[in-house]
């Protein structure tokens, strides 16, 4: 990658109107250099103001910053460019989810995979909301049996760190992540086995924030816990000091109550795991 | 795709109410249609039509309160399939102001109204006193706005 | 209707702890009936609680949950509750620490419940 960097840095330093900033300012992002990805991206952008793909790379960055409405704003004006554009498209769908607007990103994946029916990431993202958009409109079903099997850890949950391994006997149904909505360890699988720990952990970020925002405005203080009775299952998510958020996803059969302790516990040892992480 | 001002007292509470409503697209005018500061424009032509309009409603708005006996009224919210447009006008010390908000889905009329309350408290607190204006001439006022249009997108 | 709906909040706020009760409108975030203590911001209880309760319905759909029909967020300084109620409209409630949060659910979700029928 540093080569990669270089080269493309000297291409620009020849050709400043070149459109190699682009990938440069991703390569930068990737790297963990958002600020200088920013500079790049910007610069790049006053020269080629319509260059759709400088767009997508600018809210790439925006977003890594933490700066949403400015992510939103750029990838919109990538789609005004051009419309099909796949990287802007799954930009739109992943704010539209992290909003709570499940049907709006599920639109937007669904334009992505007609231009490009091979996206296998946006594919899988589209299966698992629709799957739950189904579970919501299908009738009531009898609530799981206490002693079925877990749904299967998934590839991807495999490669993050396993702190939760045998926790309570469950591997996939809880996740740590950061105030970023960037997954740390854990996972949680939706219907039919599939990681959806990416598209849970975008969506969290944005209710740690308005449970904030909430505490603040309403006078009840830092939040603790938030609890949420859905159809199929009880959520239970929690702060993990000031930096990370543990969601704890429980099939309907366990009550909400127990649903609490598992959290509670769940935070504890994230806790301990992040302090030895030295975080 | 930025916040940018004409009066740079505006500035800080405009970024603020941005953020907290939601808002995507905010313009703060006076009530001739004169921009002070706006969020999220990147044309001066959709401006300049957005301020027009906001502050057109807000006189035809106040026009019919007044035929029906009614104060003027406080805010205005429309309601479309994707987007909320809310107008509603402030006091300050510089004078009355109307500040016209655009928001999608990802926010609330609510929340709008909710946090635009604070903005026009923030907007009268931050607000010079107003000067004494001598009366402008039809060529003063075209100089006045091309000069603000410049200013909110020549940076 | 609107009988129905403060009846509903009388029997909600009857609960010891409950600093206020009120009927929201889920998509505009704003109040259609309300019954507050003095001191509670109930337009901003309104818009934020609706908001919350939107942001944690994202959530759940991400995990495959289905939809949410009930939440509770609980603070330093007290709760939030909000239940699901038919036609866009949701039920908050506003407690101190010490409320009875079973009953006080109890009392939300039938009153919900009556609203759909």
């Amino acid at each position: 990658m540093r080569d990669d960097i270089r080269r493309l840095s000297e291409i620009l330093a020849r050709d400043p109107a070149s459109l190699v900033y682009a990938e440069l300012a991703e390569l930068l992002r990737r790297r963990g250099q958002p600020e200088a990805a920013l500079q790049v991206a910007l610069q790049g952008l006053t020269r080629n103001p319509m260059h759709a793909d400088g767009h997508d790379a600018l809210a790439r960055i925006y977003a890594d910053l933490g700066d949403l409405e400015r992510a939103r704003l750029a990838w919109s004006k990538a789609l005004e460019i051009a419309p099909d554009h796949a990287g802007a498209l799954k930009g739109i769908a992943f704010l539209l989810f992290r909003q709570g607007d499940a049907r709006g990103a599920a639109a937007a994946l669904d334009e992505v995979l007609t231009a490009n029916p091979s996206d296998e990431p946006a594919r899988r993202a589209l299966e698992t909301m629709q799957a739950a958009e189904q579970r919501v409109s299908a009738a009531a079903r009898p609530p799981a049996a206490p002693d079925q099997p877990q749904p299967p850890t998934s590839e991807l949950s495999g490669r993050r760190p396993g702190i939760f391994q045998g926790f309570d006997g469950a591997t996939d149904d809880i996740l740590l992540l950061d105030q970023r909505g960037l997954i740390v360890a854990g996972g949680v699988t939706g219907g039919g086995g599939a990681d959806v720990s990416e598209l849970a952990a975008a969506a969290l970020a944005g209710v740690s924030g308005e449970a904030a925002r909430a505490g603040d405005y309403i006078g009840l203080g830092a939040w603790r816990t938030i609890m949420a009775e859905a159809e199929e299952a009880n959520l239970v998510v929690a702060p993990v000091g000031e930096q990370a958020l543990v969601l704890v996803r429980r099939d309907r059969s366990t009550p909400i109550g127990l649903a609490l302790r598992f959290a509670e516990r769940a935070r504890d040892v994230a806790t301990a795991w992040l302090e030895g992480q030295g975080a | 795709m930025t916040t940018s001002v004409v009066e740079p007292w505006a500035e800080r509470p405009l970024v603020k109410y941005v953020e907290q409503a939601g808002a995507r697209l905010v313009v703060v005018m006076t009530p001739a249609g004169q921009v002070l500061a706006q969020h999220g424009f990147t044309r001066a032509v959709d401006l300049m039509a957005a301020a027009a309009l906001g502050a057109a409603i807000m006189a035809s708005s106040g026009a019919l309160a007044q035929q029906i006996g009614e104060r003027p009224f406080g805010s205005l919210f429309h309601a479309g399939l994707r987007h909320g447009i809310h107008l509603a006008a402030c006091a300050t010390p510089r004078g009355p102001l109307i500040v016209l908000t655009v928001f999608g889905k990802e926010t609330s009329i609510g929340l709008v109204e909710l946090f635009f309350e604070e903005f026009a408290a923030a907007l009268e607190r931050a607000a010079p006193v107003a000067v004494v204006k001598e009366p402008v001439l039809t060529a003063d006022f075209e100089a006045d706005l091309n000069r603000s249009l410049t200013s909110l997108f020549g940076r | 209707m609107s009988e129905a709906l403060l009846k509903a909040l009388k029997r909600i706020s009857r609960v010891r702890g409950v600093r206020g009760s009120m009927w929201v409108s889920a998509e505009d975030g704003i109040t259609v009936a309300d019954l507050l203590m003095e001191g509670v911001r109930g337009r901003a209880v309104a818009a934020l609680a609706a908001s919350l309760a939107r942001k944690v319905s994202g959530a759940a759909a991400a995990t495959g949950a289905g939809k949410v029909r009930f939440v509770q967020m609980e603070a330093e300084g007290g709760t939030l509750l909000v239940a699901v109620a038919p036609s866009d409209l949701l039920i908050v409630a506003l407690a101190d620490r010490r409320v009875n949060v079973g009953l006080l659910r109890l009392e939300m979700m039938r009153a919900a419940e009556a609203a759909a029928a």
